[in-house]
Order: C-alpha cells, then structure tokens, then sequence
C-alpha cells in the first residue's frame, strides 16, 4: 500500500551552521595559541566540512590575527576515546595551546570538553534534529518521550508532525491541509486522519489522549554522566 | 438573564470580541466598549490572540465585569503549562468570571515575539477535562480543592476548514469537546454561508449552541492579508471585489455585514462580532441588521 510521501528538506540527519570568522574571534577570548580539531563526519548523519573547511576556515582567521599550534583531523569527534588516541599524535601541538577550536557538531565540542584541559570553543553550531531518526534511517523521526501512542495516530507521531505538539488535533490553523506554522508543511492531524481512513481505522480519533508526562523527557540519570578524563 | 441563561433559552445572543491593550491603559478600552452596553450580551476577552502580547485577559475580564458587562474569558494553551492554568482558573472563579473559551491557541511564531518558548502542555480537549475535574473538586493531580470553580466553558470550531478530512475532523473534535465539557462554540469568522450551512447541518447533531463569528472587512487589502495570514479563515474572491469595488467602503463594509447577520440568523443561536479596532461601529451594525 502506497502511503503519501512527505518530504522535508536537508541530505544529512544532522544539520550544521559555520558560525562567521568575527564571532569565533569573539569567543576565542585570545588569538594566540589555538588548536584548531575538525571532525571528518559521518556519511548521510553529519557533514562538518572536514579538511577542505577546516583549512578554508584556519586561512581565514590566520589573516584576522590568530595564531595556531596545529591542526587534526578525527574521525567521529564525539568518540572520547578516539579523541584521546587522535590528539596523542599531536599532543606537544596540543597542549601547548590555550583553546581548542572545534569544528564539529555539539556532541564533538562537549566529548573534547571532557577530556580536555582546555577551553573549547566551537566552530559550527548544530541546528535542531528535534529527535533520533535510526541508525540508517530516512525521514522517520522520534521525539523520545516516553510515551508512545503510535498504534492510536496510525503510526506518524503526532509531536514530530504537529509543531503544537497536539495529542487530540487538528488545531483550527490550517488552510487547505497546510501547517498554520509553515504554508510549506502539511497538517500533521490530517495526514494523521488520511492514514487511519486508508487503514480503516478512523475510530482511532474517537479516544483522547491523557496530558503528557514531561518528566519523561528528561534525559535518563544514567546517561547525564559527565566522565572526565582529564588531559595532562 | 445571564449569557448562560439566554443560550439555554435559545435566546439568539450577540456577543462581541475585545482584545485587551498592549500596554497598561485599559481605560481606552473600557470607553470603546461603553455604546455596546445593554446591545450584546456578552464581551469575549481574547488571550495573545494572534501571539500578539497584551494585557491578560483574566484582569481584563474582571475591569469589564466591573463596569458591569458579563464576559467570556478566552483561555488559551499556548502560554502556560497545567499549574499555570488551573492557576489562573481558581483565580477567574474568584473573581466571579463564568465563562469560558477554550482554545489550543496560535502558534507563537505568528505573533511579534516569534523567538518565544512555546508550551502547549495542554490542548483544548485535556484543558476541558481539567475544569471538569476542577469543577468536582479535584486538581489534574488529583488533589483535593478547598472551594470549586464553576464554569460555563464553550470552545471553538472551524466550520470551512477547506479540505473534506479537515471538516470531518472538526466536527470529530466538536464531539470530543462536548464529551469533555464544552457546552457552546464559538466559530472561526464566517464569510461563506453556504459552506457554513453545510457545517451546521452536520453540527447541529449535536445539540450545543454555535455562535456563528462575524468580522467586518475593512478593506479589500485586509481580506486579503485574512487569506495570507489568519489561520483556518477564507475571504471569497466575490466578497473582496464587492468591497474593493464599492466607493463608500465603511457603508459598503457595515452593510456586508448586516446582510452576514440576517443570513445566519435562521442557522445559528447566535452571532459573535469581531469588530478588530471597529469596536465603535458594531451599534451601527447592530441597528444595520436589526438585532
């Protein structure tokens, strides 16, 4: 059975943002001694611009005044581990820095944060995900909250559709099946219904769901970890 | 006889909408609304409506009551989360506001704080089923309450949402809110009566009271910035020209209206006016229309 497709735009899962050369000069609070670290990325999840922007971008600052011990390029910066292996080749460059430029996403700037004794500041700034879209997946995305109400909404969740993050929708916003919030977007509910009506399942509308449980979207104990092995 | 009262009567009622100001000056507003004094039944007092920040409409609702007229007091989700809200409900009865409407709300990023949070930890249905709960002496939580609210809540409902599925949605949640509490429905602004007779026919199924919205159109160039802008509201084509066309545009506008009004008089319990900065010249559309 054939299911109507919905598109949204962007190749990789994780879209990443340059930030310009005068606001990482302001973030760098001094333009000596900087190690600058890149990340290679990952096909099809992230792409941070890897050699090519990391030696555009060490030019470019270089003519504004800052000064480099070195350069590295990791593969998977939000490795810990590969970090501790990868600066191990660079260490005297490394460590004889005052910053840590990062270009990487986020999880890269904080992984480094924890092993590092420097100050790190990043390079990129990683734009909304909103959720977790499978190893190798597509255009499926889960908001992880713990309560799944897939099997009422015909299996499209309704917080990765609905931007109001309505669990008894439609809102009264949308105009000829677009979005209230985005024209460009289609109304979650009524993809909602159109699926349960192709499946039979309309009767799925009648129940209402309970308020949500937000304390569930809390990241889990066990993972707000916060390791540190401390770089000498 | 109170707006409750009337509707249970099916008494055709008026009411009329007042957005609070942006700013501390309430006096403007209290004086705009004086010639409707005794010609509407009710004053419906928005929330940030269009995400546009004002007032609260919850001290709003309160001056008003004061100065003697009898309020609807929108409550919408879009700002604050179940404490806020039951919150502010305890706070409405206290002050001797009965009527509810309840709305899921518009998106912030329409309005001009666009960079705000926003909540919707609620939506109108859950929001229903809390001042049922709060009305039988419980918070959401299930604490017991020391003094119950006692509301009359109505919501609202697009009655031409464009596509089938968005109607058969509409008159799907209609029923959801009325198993949740929601006792009568103010609609989005009504500009085509047939399609809005359609709709009634399907809605009056249900028993509830429809007030049917009504907004003069000033001008052509705000029909259209309606079509552009206002969420789940159409002006047709044949409307903007008439009044694009017309060489005294407020008699033209005014006297849209009234043929608006006697045309839904016969299918509604009543029509809600959205005057939009016109508030001075609802009486004249009043005496326009006869009512």
């Amino acid at each position: 059975m054939k299911f109507e497709q919905v598109v949204f735009g962007g190749e990789e899962m994780i879209q990443l943002e340059p930030l310009k050369s005068e606001e990482i000069i302001r973030n760098l609070d001094s333009r000596a001694e900087v190690f600058f670290i890149g990340c290679s990325g990952w096909k099809e999840v992230c792409n941070p611009g890897g050699e090519a922007q990391l030696q555009q971008l060490k030019k470019d600052l270089t003519l504004r005044g800052v000064s480099f011990t070195g350069t590295l390029l990791v593969d998977a910066l939000c490795n810990k581990g590969m970090d501790e292996l990868s600066l191990l080749t660079q260490i005297r460059q490394a460590s004889r820095a005052r910053t840590l430029l990062v270009l990487s996403c986020e999880v890269g700037v904080q992984a480094l944060g924890a092993i590092a004794g420097q100050r790190v500041v990043p390079a990129l700034r990683t734009l909304t995900a909103e959720g977790f879209q499978g190893v190798l997946g597509e255009r499926e995305l889960c908001r992880l909250c713990g309560e799944c109400l897939l099997e009422a909404s015909g299996g499209l969740c309704p917080l990765y559709f609905c931007p109001k993050e309505m669990l008894t929708g439609p809102c009264q916003g949308a105009h000829q099946g677009q979005c209230e919030v985005d024209p460009k977007t289609p109304c979650g509910w009524e993809l909602i219904y159109d699926r349960l009506k192709a499946q039979g399942r309309l009767e799925m509308l009648k129940t209402s769901a309970e308020p949500r449980d937000h304390s569930k979207i809390l990241p889990l104990l066990r993972l707000r970890s916060t390791l540190a092995a401390g770089m000498k | 006889m109170t707006f409750q009262e009337r509707l249970q009567e099916n008494k055709f009622s008026i009411t009329c909408e007042i957005t609070p100001p942006k700013g501390t000056e309430a006096a403007e507003r209290l004086e705009e609304v004086e010639a409707l004094k005794g010609r509407v039944d009710a004053l419906a007092v928005t929330d940030g409506k269009s995400s546009v920040m004002a007032m609260n409409p919850l001290v709003m609702s309160h001056l008003l009551q004061r100065r003697g007229f009898e309020t609807l007091l929108h409550v919408s989700c879009r700002d604050r989360n179940r404490l806020a809200l039951q919150s502010d409900l305890l706070g409405a009865a206290a002050l001797g506001i009965a009527n509810l409407v309840v709305a899921t709300g518009d998106y912030a990023s329409l309005g001009d704080h666009p960079q705000t949070k926003p909540v919707f930890d609620l939506d109108a249905v859950q929001l229903l089923k809390v001042i049922q709960k709060m009305e039988n002496g419980q918070d959401l939580g299930g604490n017991p309450l020391k003094g119950r609210p006692k509301f009359f809540a109505g919501a609202t409902v697009s009655p031409n949402p464009g596509r089938e599925a968005a109607l058969e949605l509409q008159l799907i949640r209609m029923e959801k809110k009325i198993a949740a509490g929601a006792r009568f429905f103010l609609t989005q602004p009504v500009f085509d009566v047939p399609a809005f007779s359609r709709f009634m026919k399907r809605a009056s199924a249900f028993k509830v009271p429809i007030l049917a919205s009504v907004l003069p159109l000033k001008s052509a160039s705000m029909a259209r910035f309606i079509n552009k802008n206002l969420p789940g509201v159409f002006v047709p084509e044949a409307v903007i020209e008439e009044i694009g066309a017309a060489p005294d545009r407020v008699k033209a506008s005014l006297g849209l209206c009234a043929r608006l009004v006697n045309e839904l008089r016969g299918l509604c319990q009543g029509v809600h006016f959205i005057p939009a900065g016109w508030e001075r010249k609802v009486p004249a559309i009043l005496e326009a229309a006869r009512l």
